[in-house]
């Protein structure tokens, strides 16, 4: 009986000991689980954030924040959560690729309910899951945002970090240098093919990662460059355009459509608008160029195409049907001449996008020196993906070219060119240089 | 004749049994003791393990200073669910401690340690050090923070 009972004791004994070890381990395993979850939730946050990332929306600019020197603006920033997880950011980190610049430090962005220089607003800063476009509005010292690239750091609670630098490089329509061959046009367009119709401009586009740099708040013609690589005659078809979209934080805003005013030679480019910089026509007559008697391209007015007046646009194209036995005032610069032989580019025709076009919608009635307003503005701090459609059809002459059919017209439209618009009157985002 | 000496046996009966009772109450003492210190030893091991698991920081951003002096600035911010307590921070293998951390203000050094709570609405979730030391553009910078507990969080950052 003895032994019965000392036996038992040490049974109890371990059983007790062994009951508290389990009971420890339960517990450290439920911790185990609960931060394994936890990791699980935590490598479960995807953020992206798309093109254009920062945006400036203009109805929000010159904000007053405490803090700002001299002026703090609103900026927004788009995010698409992938993920089937919410997220929320806790703080925000800008850094420069100019170092000292931007801020004495890095640029620290913490939440904070009011606008408040180097934050962001707190309730933006929870992002729920697969939610896209989500904008999260910061406010920071504008004159600091300048053009540079920056590192934008987004790091959540759960102490990921997703990176992005800004100014996002371009994907759509993003090669505005080189050649775009469609078929038989071979296209280009440099920052020598933009006009600004007001006179207080005098800086040249310039490109940047995100897309081609233009000052916002004056009107804008653009020139695109085309050439023929066929062995035929190509007729560009008027119904040619040149499609603005905006893109905005929260996807596309306005969208704008340019029209097909005039054509003029490479002649006349390389004559008179390279030398004086495409970029800026200048308004007063002296200034103005040979054979252009009414200013026809000068402050928000750009003539119609195929105005039959002695306002016709100006430039003597020689590219024109007249080789043909045609006239210029029928059908002039539409007709690209073939190539030299196939893999050759033809002499190059520039052809002029307007927007906003009462003339063009009334042809091929348009004349009596009516006008086709030009009233495409680009929003300061705003990003524009530039569609361009081309349609044409070979001629057949002389044999015409054996790619290319006279009998069907061609049309393709894709996304040409990238603009972001910046303040030319302020030093603010982003700069025009 | 010879006259044998013994115990009577009611006498030795009571001996064994309490010499076994002894042995019993030892032995049982003895397993009691090594359970005891099993159980506690394990309960501390787990406790120990429990609280170093539920650490959790990150480097979130490290920036370099070069003038006047020059400098790291380390980010640190606590997402686990304890407090934290960092004890060094090792840039290239170099060691510093104490206030050679130089946290930034609302973190303190205290005990040789910086202590960082949990939450984001708490101002000392996120601490920022300032380490002197001297880097290198272009050289690879190894940044470990370590803390009390033994958890560590590494970066590493090539000087721009």
């Amino acid at each position: 009986m003895i032994g019965g009972i000392i036996v038992l004791s040490l049974f109890l004994v371990a059983l007790v000991a062994m009951i508290l070890v389990s009971q420890q381990y339960d517990v450290y395993q439920g911790t185990v689980n609960k931060m394994s979850q936890k990791d699980i939730d935590r490598f479960s946050e995807d953020l992206q954030v798309p093109y254009p990332g920062v945006s400036w929306p203009p109805a929000e600019t010159g904000v007053s924040c405490a803090g700002g020197n001299p002026s703090c603006d609103r900026f927004t920033l788009a995010i698409n959560n992938l993920a089937g997880i919410g997220t929320q950011i806790a703080r925000i980190y800008i850094n420069s690729t100019k170092a000292g610049t931007l801020c004495s430090g890095p640029c620290v962005l913490d939440p904070a309910t009011g606008s408040t220089n180097s934050t962001f607003r707190v309730s933006d800063s929870l992002i729920n899951p697969s939610e896209t476009n989500h904008v999260v509005d910061f406010w920071f010292a504008s004159n600091r945002f300048d053009n540079e690239t920056k590192t934008f750091s987004l790091v959540t609670t759960r102490g990921r970090i997703f990176s992005f630098t800004w100014p996002i490089p371009a994907t759509k329509g993003a090669n505005p240098t080189g050649s775009l061959y469609l078929g038989c046009l071979a296209i280009n367009f440099d920052n020598l093919l933009v006009t600004y119709t007001g006179a207080n401009h005098n800086t040249p586009p310039t490109p940047l990662a995100g897309g081609w740099l233009f000052p916002g708040s004056t009107n804008l013609i653009f020139y695109v460059r085309v050439s023929n690589i066929c062995t035929d005659y190509v007729k560009l078809l008027d119904k040619s355009t040149f499609y603005g979209i905006q893109y905005t934080g929260a996807g596309t805003g306005a969208s704008v459509a340019f029209y097909l005013a005039a054509p003029m030679s490479e002649g006349y480019h390389d004559q008179y608008f390279r030398p004086l910089g495409s970029w800026y026509i200048p308004t007063t007559r002296g200034n103005t160029y040979p054979g252009n008697t009414a200013d026809g391209l000068a402050g928000n007015n750009v003539w119609g195409y195929n105005q039959t007046s002695a306002d016709q646009p100006p430039g003597n194209c020689v590219n024109t049907i007249t080789d043909l036995g045609g006239t210029p005032s029928n059908n002039p610069c539409y007709i690209l001449p073939p190539a030299g032989k196939k893999g050759e580019q033809s002499l190059p025709t520039y052809l002029l996008f307007s927007a906003t076009d009462p003339c063009y919608k009334s042809k091929p009635t348009c004349s009596g020196g009516q006008t086709q307003g030009n009233n495409f503005q680009g929003v300061i701090g705003g990003t524009y993906v530039i569609f361009l459609a081309m349609y044409w059809q070979c001629m057949g002459v002389g044999g015409g070219d054996a790619t290319c059919s006279p009998n069907y017209e061609f049309g393709v439209t894709l996304p040409f060119i990238t603009i972001q618009t910046c303040d030319p009157a302020n030093k603010k985002l982003p700069y025009c240089t | 004749m010879k006259r044998n000496l013994a115990v009577s046996t009611v006498v030795a009966n009571m001996l064994m049994i309490s010499i076994t009772l002894s042995l019993a109450a030892i032995l049982v003492a003895w397993a009691g003791t090594t359970y005891g210190t099993f159980s506690g030893s394990s309960q501390l091991f787990f406790l120990q393990r429990g609280q170093a698991l539920q650490e959790r920081f990150v480097i979130e951003y490290v920036y370099f200073i070069k003038n006047p002096t020059s400098m790291i600035q380390i980010f640190v911010r606590n997402v686990g669910v304890k407090e934290i307590q960092v004890a060094a921070i090792y840039v290239n293998s170099n060691s510093f401690t104490g206030s050679f951390m130089n946290p930034q203000s609302p973190c303190t050094v205290d005990n040789n340690a910086v202590t960082m709570t949990v939450g984001q609405s708490s101002s000392t979730s996120v601490c920022q050090f300032l380490v002197a030391t001297t880097w290198a553009s272009g050289s690879t910078v190894s940044i470990v923070v370590a803390t009390l507990r033994g958890n560590q969080a590494t970066y590493w950052a090539r000087g721009p």
